[in-house]
């Protein structure tokens, strides 16, 4: 999600005010972050980029309007089509220095254009925030802005190890070099740079016949300056995917069209080749009205679904049975009907959509491991043993340290990128967060007893994680003692039906020698109990004696995926 | 009265004052009932009890490797000594902190690029002499807390060490109220105190039994029994719900491939959400095996075709923490592609995102994801099955559209709080794309899928400061918390 702030003030002007900004925003899959008397900050979701732009924001609010009105009044169906049909203004020029770096370039220049009354901002904000989310921090695609009327055609885009020109807010030359090593903005930037294998790296830049306009996607030259006088603007997408730099270059045409501005094109010659840009795709998609209401659950037929689609600024043709969708120019979200058909959904009104119970019958079935956990919760309950429920993320320190076991040898699943420090592994064991659970309970009255029931993970020699169901419990008093421990776990045991139990002596150093055992079902062990060591016990700030026992429920959980 | 608490109103009777060492040995009452009875003997105005609170200081790892020197006293010193550049970029790893409490103390200086010495460091450095005193006491009384006070407080946010606190009853002294039942008690003369087995057996209508009366408004000894703890009660609500609107119950794996919960689900692989900012990599194992290759060709496929990017399959291998259970919907859509619909399957399990950790917030999540496979399924299926769910809970919700890269249309799931006005996010839902289904091999069904949050519902269950109160497991708290309604 990307926030976006805008002017309360600026809204109101465009016949949006703040009782009708909360029923649209939420209406059409947008939230309201947050607001106060003079601003609002919407969070825009990254498949719809176009509504971060202020225009491209009340466009579509304005649209999705007489849908209030109800799910079939309002609007009617719309004709509109985004074109170009001026001749291109200027040529750039593309360098095949640019091709293993940043290879795709798309530019147009919008003239009458008017910037005043914040206008500007609005434009650069957008600029900034498209280049940092669908732009992926500029490594994708970024967008710089020109005052055309100072650039002196043609137009070039290259590459090369340093030059220097002075950067947008400096009085003094920089080499490119320079401004990665010390400027804001390319200690920032400087890693979106796709290496170029051996040989010193290369860094593309924008200039015109004269003068370096940008060291991009880093900064622009103080030279074309963009202010709120700028008249005739230059923009460029530049960026490593061709279809980013292509949609980011169409929503910019788009808006400009409907602020006003004429839009012209740029004649690019690149590798022999000439294209121009914008390149305004008029995608269309076939639509069957009932098909889309039956997806649905809402009964709506063509004339209905037409007008829907132009509440989301789709133009649309009544054709027989079908409808012929365009989809608009600027959106890029749209991949194939089942995406038409969720705008005809929000045109419509989710609220508007009549839930309907599925036919045919059903049987529920509880997953067993889960039945079995609450099985032995209740034996747990009947020996007198509260539940605990501790986190699966823990760190060496608790799950090892603490318990007098050497991390080193220990195999476990490992956190490559933690943001907390309190998390590097997956536990190993339920004991350390019980025990962590009844230090931290000193001044609650004794005897204190906990158990869990859950997931412990490990590796498997291979390398792959190793998960087990298992079952642990202690019991904090000043008298408790082995015979407590061997007790419950024998009486546990022969609840759970297990043959042929027995004990053996074991030796841990989380129990004290010769007052620990091993639970066995025949040869096999199943879990270990004892009465803790004092160290242990000290390692978890437990101040009185205490008894603990874990047993190993699942060996391996493995998941079959089927039913 | 309690028989402990007859014997130690006896032991007071005396000399009227004991501590609470003396109580215990005198009585040879094990310390947690002594402290349960001179409890109940103060409730009753009995005895008073001069609380003292008693301190004891536990050395973090980090505490520890401080004792013999702090990393401002080593900074200062290598800097005094020349043995360090004076360039802060050239500074040993780890002496960070060290720079900046040697800046606080006025012990350094920056000039610049560069690190200068003011004064040497004291020799007798506070923060060091404190440390060393706390390890060395076991244990010290409020006066010596409240005279460190400020000391003890920047060890603690420091991380060096943690405070634990008691409270330790001083000196206990009988009443008058004491004395008076401390007499009366033994001269119950003839009547009947307990009654016994042979008392039974003796009884006969004719003699009788003159039973001594009972103050029935006494306090009596608190029972704490033994109980499930709150998420358990209510994930087990909430699984009952899905049962009975006829899903069968299915669980997946935690540690997952990056394939699973991303790439099978039409996340693209340059999608922010999928950068180390928000989700746990796995340093081991690095990697998950990705089996089926032909599986894999088709997910390359879409990816290739619907984003245009390269797909790599070493990408798609990274082993992490889910960050949802819908990988867990991923792998039965594959696994039951060819089987009989319709099919209704849920899953309850845990899930991770890679937050900072404090006392607000936590890092594992539950969630409960959900899937519906039929010929003739369609969107306001799902909002019915939604709406039921969140109504057996007692929740009225709404919907509004949402996005997801595996759902269209997709929703979000939000109702209001009644008592905050909040309108609060539970999940979201959708119809699985086209695309996914193509690739998981399913054929002319519709999928109707959910993933759900579980803590937010618990607010609304019982009284909660955060979340991480429910997993610290006080036994306190546990012993107290309000029961969930089932």
């Amino acid at each position: 999600m990307a926030s976006i702030i805008f002017l309360l003030k600026d809204l109101e002007d465009q016949g949006l005010d703040i009782g009708m900004l909360e029923i649209m925003v939420p209406k059409i899959g947008m939230e309201i972050e947050r607001r106060d008397d003079t601003e609002i900050a919407i969070d825009v979701t990254p498949n719809r980029p176009d509504l971060m732009d202020f225009t491209g924001f009340v466009r579509a609010l304005k649209a999705l309007a007489p849908s209030l009105e109800g799910e079939k009044q309002g609007a009617t169906i719309r004709k509109h089509v985004y074109k170009i049909e001026n001749e291109p203004l200027a040529n750039l020029h593309v360098n095949k220095n640019t091709k293993k770096i940043r290879p795709f370039i798309g530019m147009l220049i919008a003239k009458n254009a008017d910037l005043g009354g914040g206008r500007l901002q609005y434009l650069l904000n957008f600029a900034e925030k498209l280049s940092d989310t669908l732009g992926r921090k500029r490594k994708k695609f970024a967008v710089g802005v020109y005052d055309f009327d100072k650039i002196k055609p043609d137009l070039f885009y290259d590459a090369t190890q340093n030059a220097k020109f002075v950067p947008l807010g400096g009085n003094a030359e920089m080499s490119f070099s320079d401004i990665l090593k010390r400027h804001e903005k390319g200690i920032k930037y400087r890693d979106v740079f796709n290496a170029a294998k051996g040989g010193k790296p290369l860094f593309p830049f924008l200039k015109d016949s004269e003068k370096i306009l940008s060291l991009v996607p880093v900064i622009n030259s103080e030279y074309a300056k963009v202010t709120e006088n700028t008249k005739n603007l230059l923009l460029d997408v530049t960026g490593t995917s061709e279809q980013g730099v292509r949609q980011a270059v169409n929503i910019f045409a788009c808006s400009f069209m409907d602020r006003g501005f004429e839009v012209y094109p740029v004649r690019i010659y690149s590798s022999g080749k000439t294209t121009t840009t914008p390149l305004l795709e008029h995608r269309q998609i076939k639509i069957n009205a009932r098909d889309a209401g039956k997806k649905l659950g809402i009964g709506i037929d063509s004339n209905d679904a037409a007008r829907l689609l132009g509440m989301m600024g789709y133009s649309a043709e009544i054709n027989g049975g079908n409808i012929i969708a365009r989809i608009p120019e600027y959106r890029s979200d749209i991949f194939d009907r089942q995406d038409v058909i969720e705008d005809i959904a929000i045109a419509y009104g989710y609220g508007n959509i009549p839930p309907k119970p599925i036919q045919g019958s059903f049987e529920g079935r509880a997953d067993r491991a889960r039945e079995l956990a609450n099985e032995l919760s209740g034996f747990m309950i009947g020996l007198g043993f509260s539940e605990a429920v501790n986190a699966y993320l823990t760190n060496e320190k608790i799950n090892f340290e603490n318990m007098q076991i050497d991390a080193g040898e220990k195999s476990r699943v490992s956190i490559l990128n933690a943001k907390a420090e309190a998390v590097t592994m997956l536990r190993t064991d339920l004991l350390p967060g019980i025990l962590s659970n009844l230090g931290a309970s000193l001044a609650e009255k004794m005897p204190q007893k906990l158990f869990e029931i859950g997931s412990v993970f490990s590796l498997e020699t291979g390398g792959e994680a190793h998960e087990q169901l298992r079952l642990a419990f202690a019991s904090e008093h000043s008298r408790s003692n082995f015979a407590e421990i061997k007790s419950a776990i024998d009486s546990l045991l022969k609840l759970m039906d297990i043959e042929d139990i027995g004990f053996k002596e074991e030796k841990s150093n989380v129990f004290i020698e010769g007052r620990c055992a091993a639970a066995m079902s025949g040869n096999r062990k199943i879990g270990i109990f004892g009465e803790l060591h004092p160290k242990v016990l000290r390692a978890f700030g437990i101040e009185e004696p205490a008894v603990a026992a874990e047993i190993t429920i699942r060996e391996k959980i493995e998941y079959q995926f089927s039913i | 009265m309690h028989e402990y608490e007859i014997k130690i109103l006896g032991i007071l009777k005396a000399d009227r004052h004991e501590t609470e060492a003396g109580i215990i040995s005198k009585s040879g009452i094990g310390r947690d009932s002594a402290m349960w009875a001179l409890q109940n003997l103060k409730e009753r105005g009995m005895i008073r009890i001069r609380n003292e609170k008693a301190f004891s200081a536990v050395l973090t790892k980090e505490g520890l490797g401080y004792i013999g020197e702090f990393p401002e006293e080593k900074i200062a010193r290598m800097l005094g000594g020349g043995e360090i550049s004076r360039e802060i970029k050239n500074a040993p790893e780890g002496s960070g902190i060290g720079i900046i409490w040697a800046k606080k103390n006025k012990w350094i200086e920056i000039k610049g690029d560069g690190l200068a010495l003011r004064e040497r460091p004291p020799k007798e450095y506070w923060q060091r002499t404190l440390l060393g005193e706390l390890s060395r006491r076991k244990e010290f009384d409020a006066l010596f807390m409240e005279k460190n006070r400020q000391g003890i407080e920047t060890l603690v946010k420091r991380k060096l060490i943690e405070i634990k606190e008691k409270n330790i009853a001083e000196d206990i002294e009988i009443t008058e109220t004491g004395l008076e039942a401390a007499g009366s008690e033994q001269e119950t003369g003839n009547e009947t105190k307990e009654l016994t087995k042979e008392l039974i057996s003796r009884y006969s209508d004719e003699k009788g039994l003159a039973f001594k009366k009972y103050d029935i408004n006494a306090d009596t000894e608190k029972t704490y029994p033994a109980r499930i703890h709150p998420l358990s009660i209510f994930i087990n609500k909430i699984r009952r719900i899905w049962l009975e609107l006829g899903f069968k119950e299915v669980s997946g794996p935690v540690v997952e491939s990056e394939f699973w919960v991303f790439d099978a689900l039409f996340s693209p692989q340059d999608h922010p959400t999928r950068e180390m900012q928000d989700t746990f990599f796995l340093s081991s194992p690095r990697e998950i095996d990705i089996g089926n290759e032909e599986l894999r060709r088709k997910i390359k496929n879409m990816h290739e075709k619907n984003w245009r990017g390269k797909w790599e399959v070493e990408t798609a291998k990274h082993a992490v923490l889910r960050p949802h259970a819908t990988g867990v919907s991923a792998h039965y859509m594959h696994s039951l592609a060819r089987s009989p619909a319709p099919i209704k399957l849920f899953t309850v399990g845990k899930i991770f995102r890679n937050e900072t950790i404090d006392f607000k917030h936590l890092a594992e999540f539950h969630q409960v994801d959900g899937l519906i496979i039929g010929d003739n399924l369609d969107f306001s299926n799902l909002i019915f099955t939604l709406k039921r769910f969140y109504e057996r809970l007692g929740i009225n919700i709404s919907i509004k559209p949402a996005y997801f890269p595996f759902v269209e249309p997709g929703l979000e799931i939000n109702y209001v709080d009644r008592k905050t006005g909040e309108s609060i996010e539970l999940g979201g839902a959708g119809i699985i794309r086209n695309e996914i289904k193509n690739a998981l091999g399913i054929k002319g069904k519709e999928v109707l899928a959910f993933g759900l949050g579980i803590e937010r519902l618990l607010f609304r269950e019982m009284p909660l400061a955060s979340l991480v109160e429910l997993y610290k497991n006080d036994v306190g708290w546990l012993r107290n918390a309000k029961q969930i309604k089932v």
